[in-house]
């Protein structure tokens, strides 16, 4: 395990401290919210597909076009709140709500350059959890799964100073096990937080 | 690097191939207003006479040789070897005439089509209506399809032998994975239903394994997987572990991949005590709880219920674990409870288990079957559904029963003996 961290520092800082020479890395600080759709052919019209989604994302930017980075987030999916009527149980006011917190590995990319650097493609994978929760006939129940999941995003940051940039985003998820999709359009806030 | 790619994308292609695209299977439908709307119920008395073994004359790209035919209520069943194939007909009779309209299938496949069979007066349906009939040579002709258009093959199936006498005198249970048949299986009603109990002896079967699963609040439900996921469900408002919801929130908002609702433990009973003619049901606890103590205070009751209907019914608790049998043996009186133990013969006799049920890549194990036999328990094999082993553990093994998804291949094999 020594040989192994040893092997790795080495590794690093052949790599890192030449180029930290001529070249600009940094980490980036992406806080996002805004506005979701959920995606779905469920056949339900009482369904609240709108909702709130939020993005907290960690991006190391090289100086090279393609970035990485790390996902998390919130989104409310879809909720329901509706008069449900069994038979033999009677009536009852039902509530239904389903979130999801991803965490995913994203890669972003510049892919016009010359023409528009602010615009970044951004395609991320991981996994999903997702959480229902139900309320009706007297009692609560609530229940998480997780779900592999992707999602694709046009990120459009504009520079206010050297450490700050705003813009917007425009994202679609995927949540694989429930074969149900999100549209967010979020509104992102860019810190530079470490430079080297 | 080529080498990688290639193997990269085969690897995206089969697991792209390995999801279900939407197979549907058309279950040809049998027209209300067609010939059976002019016939009369086929007479009770008439049903045993036709039941044994046929030579396939004509028609052997779908029923093979040699086929069984079967009554269970008012279908007819055929069973063939080919393809795990069955048909399944309803029927009726008018001036010593009867005919059959129905369906084909291969279980092995998604293939099916219409099916329409009569017996003549001077080829059997005079015998078979006769007030003293003592049976003989019956023959079925007619025409079969593929798909859910009437099709203008030849099928001539010709009376060979009854059963024998040793099917006769001995009962041997077939029972239906999953009440009848899995999603997988197409069948155009879901697992672990009301409906596709129903439809299992049509199948071949007179037993049914189902699986219970407990609410959030103490009802025992069946449904085989640990979440609400599209294999099992229709897409709806509710995901996760199914047994973390409230049985109102389950009955209200889940519904099964073919429109179905979920049934609780109770109802299938009721539903399998009033509706059908199975004998044996196989309780295979799936709980992450411990459900014996509602399970077995409902078996109970239906047991009484189905005594007082006068049903030949046995309804038994699987034990497939250790830990389902050390809950068994904390219940007071447990060795009156009917238990069906998956375990070794040791926690079969410490359960007092009406049955054993091993798995059958284990063998035959004719000795220990026939030792516990002797004790008075019966022994069931699971689940098996390749063709040369179903063959092979009926000919050759002891067991009083047999879990299948193929319970017309069982059916086929057993009643040809």
């Amino acid at each position: 395990m020594l040989k192994l961290l040893l092997f790795l520092v080495v590794i690093s800082i052949s790599t890192i401290t030449p180029q930290s020479r001529d070249s600009l890395y940094s980490l980036n600080l992406e806080v996002g919210a805004g506005y979701s759709y959920h995606l779905t052919d469920l056949n339900m019209p009482d369904v609240n597909l709108h909702g709130f989604n939020g993005t907290l994302r960690i991006m190391w930017q090289p100086e090279h076009l393609l970035r990485i980075g790390l996902e998390t987030g919130y989104h409310q999916l879809y909720s329901l709140d509706k008069v449900i009527n069994l038979t033999g149980i009677g009536r009852s006011e039902a509530e239904i709500s389903m979130f999801s917190i991803p965490v995913l590995a994203v890669f972003s990319m510049v892919v016009f350059p010359q023409m528009l650097p602010e615009l970044e493609i951004k395609f991320s994978s991981g996994v999903m959890f997702l959480n229902t929760r139900g309320n009706g006939f007297g009692s609560k129940a609530s229940s998480s799964q997780i779900t592999l999941g992707f999602s694709g995003a046009a990120t459009y940051l504009r520079p206010l100073n050297e450490h700050f940039a705003v813009g917007a985003e425009l994202k679609y998820y995927n949540f694989a096990k429930i074969d149900d999709g999100n549209l967010s359009l979020q509104f992102i806030f860019a810190y530079k937080f470490m430079r080297w | 690097m080529k080498k990688f790619t290639l193997i990269l994308c085969v690897g995206v292609l089969m697991l792209l191939s390995s999801c279900d695209n939407g197979v549907e299977v058309l279950q040809p439908i049998v027209d209300p207003s067609g010939v059976l709307a002019t016939t009369d119920p086929v007479p009770n008395k008439s049903k045993p006479w036709m039941e044994g073994i046929y030579t396939v004359e004509s028609g052997s790209s779908v029923f093979g040789k040699q086929v069984v035919l079967k009554w269970s209520n008012d279908n007819l069943s055929i069973f063939t070897s080919k393809n795990a194939g069955y048909a399944v007909l309803k029927g009726g009779e008018i001036d010593s005439v009867f005919y059959f309209e129905g369906y084909w299938r291969f279980r092995t496949s998604t293939e099916t089509g219409v099916l329409s069979l009569q017996i003549s007066k001077s080829e059997g349906g005079a015998i078979l209506t006769a007030k003293d009939s003592t049976g003989g040579e019956i023959v079925l002709r007619g025409s079969f399809g593929n798909g859910t258009q009437p099709g203008n093959a030849e099928v001539i199936l010709r009376f060979l032998r009854p059963f024998s006498d040793f099917v006769k005198q001995n009962k041997f249970y077939i029972l239906a994975h999953r009440g009848g048949g899995r999603n997988s299986d197409y069948l155009g009603v879901s697992e672990n239903t009301l409906q596709i109990i129903k439809q299992s002896e049509g199948y071949g079967a007179n037993g049914i394994e189902i699986d219970v699963k407990l609410s959030s609040d103490g009802i025992p439900f069946i449904y085989h997987d640990d979440d609400i996921n599209l294999r099992t469900t229709q897409k709806g408002v509710l995901w996760g572990n199914i047994e973390q919801f409230t049985w109102n929130l389950i009955s209200a908002f889940v519904t099964l991949k073919n429109g179905e609702k979920i049934p609780s433990l109770i109802e299938a009973l009721d539903y399998i005590i009033e509706e059908t003619s199975l004998s044996f049901i196989w309780l295979d606890l799936k709980s992450s709880r411990n459900e014996i103590p509602i399970v077995t205070e409902i078996v109970l009751e239906m047991l009484k219920k189905g005594y007082v209907k006068k049903r030949d019914l046995q309804i038994v608790i699987g034990l497939p674990s250790e830990d389902k049998l050390n809950n068994l043996v904390k219940v007071k009186d447990f060795t009156t409870i009917p238990t069906l133990c998956e375990l070794d013969i040791n926690s079969v006799r410490k359960a007092n288990s009406k049955y054993w049920a091993p798995r059958w890549t284990l063998g035959t194990q004719t000795p220990i079957v026939l030792e516990l036999q002797n004790e008075g328990r019966g022994a069931f094999v699971w689940t098996i559904d390749d063709p040369a082993f179903i063959e092979s553990f009926i000919t050759e093994g002891k067991f009083n029963g047999m879990l299948t998804n193929y319970p017309s291949l069982v059916a086929y094999y057993h009643y040809t003996r």
